[in-house]
């Protein structure tokens, strides 16, 4: 039943030819050894984010498992909310924007098709603002939740030492960890100066005069092989947001330079992936060492 | 436990990185390449927790992921070789003096293989593994095993035969009965 050993179906002379040749290809490659260290760095962060992506998904059960309770215990105790909810997605395009895109999302669930090609990212870009907010703590380091991204690792990279109440720049390096390809767009990328943890500085809204993230970064296309990067050029200003501002989108022609010192640069980034154009994945880097002379 | 897979592939790399390259290089030809597969293996092998992990388990899974990168580079490739003559005619044609080298050179004859075949006569001619042994690493069927090395085994020597290498003036009968 099993096949023939081809051993015995072909030359010892081929044999021999080849183990010859194929050690000789090898004694002559000049490869360069392994990193060992380099191996290491990589699979731990491999390794966290599989870990972030298990607590993520059991958020995310738990916040169904939970929703879906509430929801049998409304139902049990009112009505049947199917027929108020239809009718509240119909009637909101009446009250404004907002309501506009909750409609817009109820058309596309109802259809089930996704849209053919968003060209807004301004709700995505409100998002990823929302993650850096002056004066408040940063997030920690994340990669994304979703099991399509499951694999993006942002690092930031400051080009160097800053001089204060300048423009300073960095690379932002998105990097796929994961074991899949990721295709999707870059729909915002924000970066803000930490001090112990805290945010003193992040971008102001997109338009604003100084420190926007560079509009060429927002709707790049990616397509990440499993091992692959791409950077990102990233700006920002080593000077002090205003806190009572910080809504209206941050620092203002008058801030305040911050202290000469030891300084960190945190950045985030959201992509659209193409697996679910619906939900950008918003990623968030570890905090790198700037000084601020 | 976090340590554990850490001394793994300390030692792994330490005792095996070169032959692992090695084994890399026979299958794409190049050192940049090579060294960066086995890289990217090892990652995606530590990556994942797997109990009771050895350095020889290790090493087999590294070598799987080698071959399934080199298989995926190859029909990536094999796209744009499927549609290469569309858009450009070959630039020169292989003189006689190049397939002579080629003739010798069977390590570019195996590379030339499909990347499991390949892996097999890397593993079984280069490593000196038995067949078994060879399943088990590649993780396939020992009958698997043989079907590739006799497939590759037969294309090398009608490509040596193809080239008029001695075997085929020796009346090419290197198959016994």
């Amino acid at each position: 039943m099993s096949a023939p050993d081809p051993e015995h179906l072909h030359d010892a002379d081929l044999h021999h030819a080849l183990a010859g040749s194929l050690r000789r290809a090898a004694d002559a490659s000049s490869s360069p050894p392994i990193d060992v260290d380099a191996v290491l760095r990589g699979t731990r962060l491999v390794r966290r984010h599989r870990r972030n992506v298990l607590v993520g998904a059991t958020a995310t059960v738990a916040a169904v498992i939970a929703g879906a309770g509430l929801f049998a215990g409304v139902a049990t105790l009112g009505p049947s909310p199917a027929s108020d909810s239809t009718i509240a997605v119909e009637s909101a395009p009446d009250t404004g924007a907002d309501a506009g895109a909750g409609a817009e999302a109820g058309e596309e669930a109802a259809s089930g098709v996704a849209p053919a090609d968003q060209p807004p990212f301004a709700d995505d870009g409100v998002a990823i603002a929302a993650v850096f907010r002056c004066g408040e703590p940063i997030p920690s380091p994340t990669t994304a939740t979703d099991a399509s991204g499951g694999g993006l690792v942002a690092t930031v990279r400051p080009d160097g030492a800053v001089v204060a109440g300048t423009t300073g720049r960095a690379t932002l390096v998105l990097a796929n960890t994961g074991a899949g390809f990721v295709t999707g767009r870059v729909s915002g990328a924000s970066v803000a100066v930490v001090d112990a943890g805290v945010a003193v500085w992040r971008p102001p809204a997109r338009g604003a005069e100084s420190g926007a993230v560079p509009d060429e970064a927002v709707g790049r296309a990616i397509e990440l092989a499993p091992g692959a990067s791409v950077e990102l050029p990233v700006e920002f200003r080593t000077e002090r947001c205003d806190v009572d501002q910080a809504s209206e989108g941050g620092s203002t022609g008058g801030a305040q330079p911050l202290a000469p010192g030891a300084y960190g640069l945190a950045a985030s980034v959201a992509i659209v992936s193409d697996d679910r154009p619906g939900l950008p994945l918003v990623v968030v880097s570890e905090v790198a060492a700037l000084p601020v002379h | 436990m976090t340590a554990t897979w850490d001394a793994v592939a300390t030692r792994l790399v330490a005792e095996r990185g070169d032959a692992l390259v090695r084994y890399a290089y026979l299958l794409t030809g190049s050192d940049a390449d090579a060294a960066d597969l086995v890289q990217d293996a090892l990652v995606r092998t530590f990556g994942r927790p797997r109990p009771q992990l050895t350095p020889d388990r290790a090493e087999a899974y590294v070598r799987r992921a080698v071959l399934n990168a080199v298989i995926d580079r190859s029909r990536r490739e094999g796209t744009w070789r499927g549609i290469r003559h569309l858009v450009a005619a070959p630039s020169a044609i292989e003189s006689s003096t190049s397939a002579t080298d080629l003739r010798l050179d069977l390590a570019a004859r195996v590379r030339r293989l499909a990347p499991r075949q390949a892996a097999c006569i890397v593993l079984r001619y280069y490593e000196d593994l038995t067949v078994d042994q060879v399943a088990a690493t590649l993780g396939i069927s020992p009958g698997a095993v043989k079907r590739y090395l006799s497939d590759a085994l037969r294309a090398l020597s009608s490509a040596l035969e193809r080239d008029g290498s001695p075997r085929q003036r020796r009346g090419g009968a290197d198959v016994r009965a």
